[in-house]
């Protein structure tokens, strides 16, 4: 599965309001298509995720996870801070940017750690620079990780 | 949604989260917490909260099939992937109480999208 089948802009926020973590998982949820309910559970069920360990994986990279009964397909919800959001990393360092991926237990293809593998490889290319930071359009964001996952590929 | 029915799916949740933090730390790197008492305590805090005989007969199932609820999608139980019987599977109170599959016994979660 390519990662740019799962990027879509109403799954994008470039402009996080919160500066905390709960407060972004929050954030990064309410765009999830589900109803207010179902949101609540994962948004729990995200949390205690956390308590098992940090998903900030250093470099200003966080990538927020879990398996919830809640949904159906594979859902990847990207989240943006150019001040950062002190998110319990691994380096102690501000995330800026958040991967958020929520499969479901039953998904027969195991692309949920494919796709977590996937994300993290492609997390520490963009690190490189700063150019992520400063794309202002989610069209041209997409077209940037569809660019950087073609030429891990190739 | 039921408040039941939210629960069973909450400690299902958090029982795949208990199972699979091994792998996550082996395969993918994540550095996990040396303990996991925090979760095991909030996993108690959800059961609690649970019926008698729900809890029971989650714990029953999760022994027997290691995942106690299951999700329906287009009236197919998909922890058996049996379809339902005609009158459940349009049922109106979908999610509003908690019914088990009448082949597998497991609790089932009308998904919505």
């Amino acid at each position: 599965m390519k990662l740019k089948e799962l990027l879509k802009p109403e799954l994008i926020e470039l402009e996080l309001k919160n500066n905390n973590k709960k407060g972004v998982l929050q954030e990064l949820v309410g765009l999830f298509p589900l109803d207010e309910k179902a949101k609540g559970i994962l948004l729990e069920t995200l949390k205690k995720r956390e308590e098992l360990g940090s998903t900030g994986v250093g470099k200003g990279i966080a990538i927020p996870h879990c398996r919830s009964l809640l949904v159906k397909d594979l859902h990847l919800v990207i989240g943006r801070s150019k001040k950062g959001v002190d998110f319990g990393a691994l380096d102690g360092k501000q995330v800026h940017l958040f991967f958020l991926i929520v499969a479901s237990p039953l998904e027969p293809t195991n692309q949920y750690l494919i796709v977590l593998g996937k994300v993290a490889q492609i997390a520490r290319e963009i690190t490189k620079d700063q150019r992520i930071l400063e794309i202002d359009e989610k069209s041209e964001f997409i077209r940037f990780l569809g660019e950087v996952e073609e030429s891990l590929q190739g | 949604m039921d408040a039941q029915l939210e629960l069973l799916i909450m400690l299902h949740d958090v029982d795949h989260l208990l199972r699979e933090s091994h792998q996550e730390e082996k395969e993918l790197g994540f550095k996990m917490e040396e303990s996991s008492e925090g979760l095991e305590k909030a996993r108690k805090r959800i059961a609690k909260k649970l019926r008698r005989s729900v809890l029971e007969r989650y714990e029953l199932l999760l022994n027997r099939y290691g995942r106690s609820v299951a999700p329906v999608s287009k009236g197919i139980c998909y922890g058996c992937y049996m379809a339902l019987p005609t009158a459940m599977a349009s049922g109106k109170a979908k999610n509003e109480k908690v019914i088990s599959c009448p082949n597998c016994g497991r609790f089932l979660y009308w998904i919505g999208k």
